[in-house]
């Protein structure tokens, strides 16, 4: 059974149908990156997992349990953590005060438990530790993307969904967010991940979608499914 | 120059502790109004009839025994449900609506209006009157100020002390912050909105019933009482910033330093307006207000 499973997902805004019967599924300690456009429907597609859209037919079972139509908060505490697009890490809470957030419903946990989480997200991204006190507004572009990851993982998920996690950084810094989205993978937590860097993204993928107007195209092997003239086509790459 | 400080002394220094009282209890029913919008975004125009009916359950309370002090605890909680079964039962139906700001708007005035007439209903339109649990006047450097007042005063800034720890020293002020830039991001961590909302009524309606408490040996009580605390409210929040907690306490200091100390030169109705003046040069100077909303940048 896998981790998570969706099957024949539609959703739409207001009236504009964006996803159109999509299927996928993520196993557990398997990263999944779904590849297409802008206007795709793979923003969308990790929206509709969290429950910040309802889903107009389809289903979305994770571990076994459906999960379509609940709510975010519902949906985390089910064990699946969201990092968006643009971080929305939030500004004037303090590195630290940002990570207590993802602990916070964690509140039965004992704070030996909070304490090792709170370690193995610092042992993760170092540079966290250094900053704990310093308000998130003032992080750069890759501290904020390790924050919003980080902020993600310390509530110990199971599964992890990731978008444009590359968006705007820097080379040095983008590789040093993959190495640690991997070792995730390492760790059995499923990671499904929409990233326009394919070929960033291939490298860490035991598998990958592509989708093109709400609907999945293909998917396999990131370098099997790349090597398809076609699809490099339609992903300009 | 003798005289002059003679005036300073005696006419000028009791007006400024008198407004410096009064301030400090706006800024207790200033801070509930603003947390509640700098959240919601609803502008709760009940929140003056919440005053009231601090006031009027302390009267009932006192009336039927129960001493002030149990009444100064008990008040602000059952005034706090009173806030959180609206907000539970009226406000968030309306929340998911693209209109949201302007029905819960009429749905909270609707509601003011039917708060006060059940208090006429029930108390009467006279005023009542509640014994202050402490007499005496205490003597600071000539100038003659009833202790109650001075109680008033701590009891007042130590609120205020609390809810700034809340808001800005606990996980819980970090929810509340978090919430007010983004909900559906804290609602992503496992953290029930509804219940951040319902939370946050809870406490800035509480906040509203102790101010009832605490100013009713000194104002007395009276069906209106909130509508006219709730107008210079509403003055401090927008003079503070919509949603800003510092903003609210430094407004309402502000202000009520304003109405008071103009009211020994200019007729007390004129010093009034004077307050609103300041709002308006305010609203066109910076029209977010002195402060930033809680949770920005």
């Amino acid at each position: 059974m896998p981790l998570l499973e969706v099957a024949n997902l539609h959703a739409h805004y207001n009236y504009a149908p964006v996803l159109q019967g999509v299927s996928f599924a993520v196993d557990a300690g398997e990263i999944v990156s779904v590849f297409g456009r802008n206007g795709a429907g793979k923003t969308t597609a990790l929206r509709t997992i969290m429950g910040w859209l309802r889903p107009s037919r389809g289903s979305i079972t994770f571990e076994g349990r459906s999960i379509g139509g609940l709510s975010p908060d519902r949906i985390f505490r089910r064990g699946i953590a969201f990092v968006p697009e643009d971080r929305r890490i939030f500004p004037t809470l303090s590195v630290e005060e940002n990570l207590s957030l993802g602990l916070f419903s964690r509140w039965r946990s004992s704070s030996a438990e909070r304490r090792r989480q709170f370690d193995r997200v610092i042992h993760l991204f170092p540079r966290l530790g250094e900053r704990r006190r310093q308000l998130g507004k003032t992080l750069s572009g890759g501290e904020q993307q390790m924050l919003a990851i980080g902020r993600a993982l310390i509530g110990n998920p199971r599964l992890l969904l990731v978008d444009e996690p590359s968006e705007g950084l820097a080379p040095m810094i983008v590789n040093e967010i993959f190495e640690s989205l991997s070792r995730m993978g390492n760790e059995g937590i499923g990671l499904l991940l929409v990233e326009q860097n394919v070929h960033r993204a291939a490298t860490i993928s035991n598998a990958c979608y592509v989708m093109e107007k709400g609907r999945i195209v293909t998917h396999g092997i990131p370098s099997v499914v790349l090597r398809d003239e076609a699809v490099r086509r339609r992903l300009s790459v | 120059m003798e005289d002059l400080l003679a005036y300073l002394h005696f006419v000028v220094l009791p007006q400024f502790i008198d407004a410096l009282i009064i301030g400090v209890a706006l800024a207790l029913v200033a801070l509930g109004l603003t947390m509640i919008f700098g959240l919601l975004d609803v502008i709760n125009l009940a929140h003056g009839e919440l005053y009231m009916l601090g006031g009027y359950a302390a009267f009932t309370l006192l009336g039927w025994g129960a001493g002030y002090w149990s009444a100064l605890v008990l008040v602000p909680v059952l005034v706090g449900l009173v806030g959180w079964a609206l907000e539970e039962l009226g406000i968030r139906p309306l929340l998911p609506r693209a209109d949201r700001a302007i029905v819960t708007l009429l749905f909270t005035f609707g509601v003011s209006l039917i708060f006060r007439d059940i208090a006429q209903v029930i108390w009467g339109t006279e005023t009542r009157s509640v014994a202050a649990p402490l007499t005496g006047i205490a003597n600071l450097a000539q100038v003659f100020v009833p202790i109650y007042r001075i109680f008033v005063f701590g009891a007042g800034v130590l609120a205020i002390a609390v809810t700034w720890w809340l808001v800005y020293r606990t996980q819980i002020g970090a929810v509340l912050r978090a919430t007010a830039v983004d909900p559906s991001m804290v609602a992503s961590f496992g953290i029930p909105i509804r219940l951040v909302y319902g939370f946050t009524f809870l406490y800035g309606c509480g906040l509203a019933g102790l101010a009832g408490v605490l100013l009713s040996p000194i104002y007395a009580v009276f069906p209106t009482m909130g509508h006219d605390f709730l107008v210079m409210a509403f003055a401090v929040v927008i003079v503070g910033g919509m949603g800003s907690i510092i903003g609210a306490v430094v407004a309402a200091l502000l202000l009520a330093q304003v109405q008071g100390l103009a009211s020994l030169w200019i007729p007390p109705v004129w010093a009034e307006t004077l307050v609103y003046g300041v709002m308006l040069l305010v609203l066109v100077i910076r029209p977010a207000g002195l402060f930033n909303r809680l949770g920005e940048a």
